[in-house]
């Protein structure tokens, strides 16, 4: 197998602080990778330099054969949800995601409307963001992740503010996904979630991650 | 462009700009039948009102100047950006902000010159329509309407520096009457500072006035330029 996420020797700082101490890791094309760890680990910090919001202090991030921040802003073909996923809280649902998908002009508004309906919630509601529960938002974060068909995503807490039903959606979603050969990083607390659904499984702490 | 056009702060601040036109007009001096030529001086009467002057500041930012706090404070940006690059969104927020200040001043002022000459127009007795008038009220507008948009660039800068709502909508209209406040009360020489004086064109701004135009093309150039600068400055880190 290919690798597609290449991370090496990254070392990101934040003042004299160390969030992620020498990391090194390969990650192959159509793999499933769990990240798991305490809070302040440095798992979300590890997540957002690898979608390109961070830039690492040493090292690089390979991702599809482009080094984030030198050749590439952002990977290219990539869904996100990290930490809470937020949408403009005054408009609805649907417009939300018209509004994401119109910088790209991939996809048209019946497909979001399918993947709307994917994740569980219904494209017509009227209703805007704001008055959507926690675990509604949570599945409208990942109908934008997953809307238009990109090769890898990266999941920070995906299953947050989810209730029973709602996990099992959404790890039958991902199931899919991986069968489709997508390339995932998962973060959870759940480490049911992570046994399911992951191929590998790092565990960080203190900056520092080693395979499980 | 048709995202600012749905945006519920543009339509907001067309209507404004439209408010303070009318509020402006000499409704009162209206006696038909018209002297020729009197739609275009009620309607240069309404742009150069104290409430087109005192409303400027107040519908220039109603757009989506303030975009940045709402976009960043509520996550939003992270998606948004995956979906192009820092420089693409720096450059479409710079536009559509400046696009902000300065259209819905150009629309509600071209709307307001149309209905004038529709309304007006067929009650003037008969005479004949002066270019140089027709410019003249025209340039008028276009000084309003690139006010508004300097002033809605102050707006983003603001909001990028401070990511707060208050500052973005508010500094804008202080540092607006702090120049009219500094020019009537103190330096009254400092006419090119003055907004005022940017709505009327009436000083000395070189030959056929064209040094007005070139100020605000500086001035323009300048907020957007220092605008983009601290917008990629605070996209580094997201």
């Amino acid at each position: 197998m290919d690798v597609y996420i290449e991370i090496s020797h990254v070392t990101k700082k934040f003042g004299d602080d160390v969030i992620l101490n020498d990391i090194n890791i390969s990650m192959e094309q159509g793999k499933v990778y769990g990240i798991s760890g305490n809070n302040g680990s440095g798992k979300t910090v590890l997540m957002k330099c690898i979608c390109g919001f961070l830039p690492v202090t040493a090292g690089f991030i390979r991702v599809g054969g482009k080094i984030i921040g030198t050749e590439i802003d952002f990977p290219e073909s990539i869904g996100v949800i990290i930490e809470t996923p937020g949408f403009l809280t005054n408009l609805t649902g649907m417009r939300n995601l018209e509004i994401l998908a119109g910088l790209k002009g991939k996809i048209s508004p019946e497909e979001i409307r399918q993947t709307i309906r994917k994740a569980g919630l219904d494209p017509g509601l009227k209703k805007s963001v704001a008055k959507y529960s926690l675990g509604m938002r949570q599945r409208l974060g990942i109908a934008q992740a997953i809307m238009e068909d990109p090769e890898f995503l990266i999941l920070d807490e995906p299953f947050n503010g989810l209730d029973k039903h709602g996990v099992e959606d959404i790890r039958n979603l991902l199931l899919d996904l991986k069968k489709n050969g997508k390339t995932i990083i998962l973060a959870s607390h759940n480490s049911e979630d992570i046994r399911i659904l992951c191929d590998r499984v790092y565990e960080m702490d203190g900056g520092r991650i080693q395979e499980v | 462009m048709k995202e600012l056009l749905r945006d519920r702060g543009f339509q907001a601040a067309v209507l404004v700009s439209f408010l303070a036109m009318a509020l402006g007009f000499p409704f009162y001096q209206a006696k038909i039948p018209l002297n020729p030529g009197s739609f275009l001086e009620f309607y240069q009467t309404a742009l150069e009102a104290q409430t087109m002057l005192f409303l400027i500041p107040v519908a220039a930012v109603l757009s989506p100047g303030a975009a940045y706090v709402r976009e960043s404070s509520s996550g939003f940006l992270k998606l948004y950006l995956t979906r192009t690059s820092r420089m693409e969104y720096i450059r479409t927020k710079t536009w559509r902000i400046y696009a902000g200040g300065f259209l819905p001043f150009f629309l509600a002022g071209t709307g307001g010159f149309l209905l004038c000459f529709f309304f007006l127009y067929p009650l003037e007795l008969k005479g004949s329509i002066s270019w140089k008038e027709i410019r003249s009220v025209l340039e008028i507008l276009l000084r309003i309407s690139f006010t508004g948009g300097i002033l809605a660039e102050f707006s983003g800068i603001f909001a990028v520096v401070f990511r707060n709502y208050y500052m973005a909508y508010g500094l804008p209209f202080v540092i607006y009457y702090m120049m009219i406040i500094l020019k009537e009360r103190y330096l009254p020489k400092l006419y090119a500072w003055y907004p005022g004086e940017w709505v009327v064109c009436q000083e000395d701004w070189g030959t056929d006035q064209m040094g007005i135009w070139i100020f605000f093309l500086v001035i323009s150039l300048a907020v957007m330029l220092i605008h983009s600068l601290i917008l990629y400055r605070r996209l580094r880190e997201i």
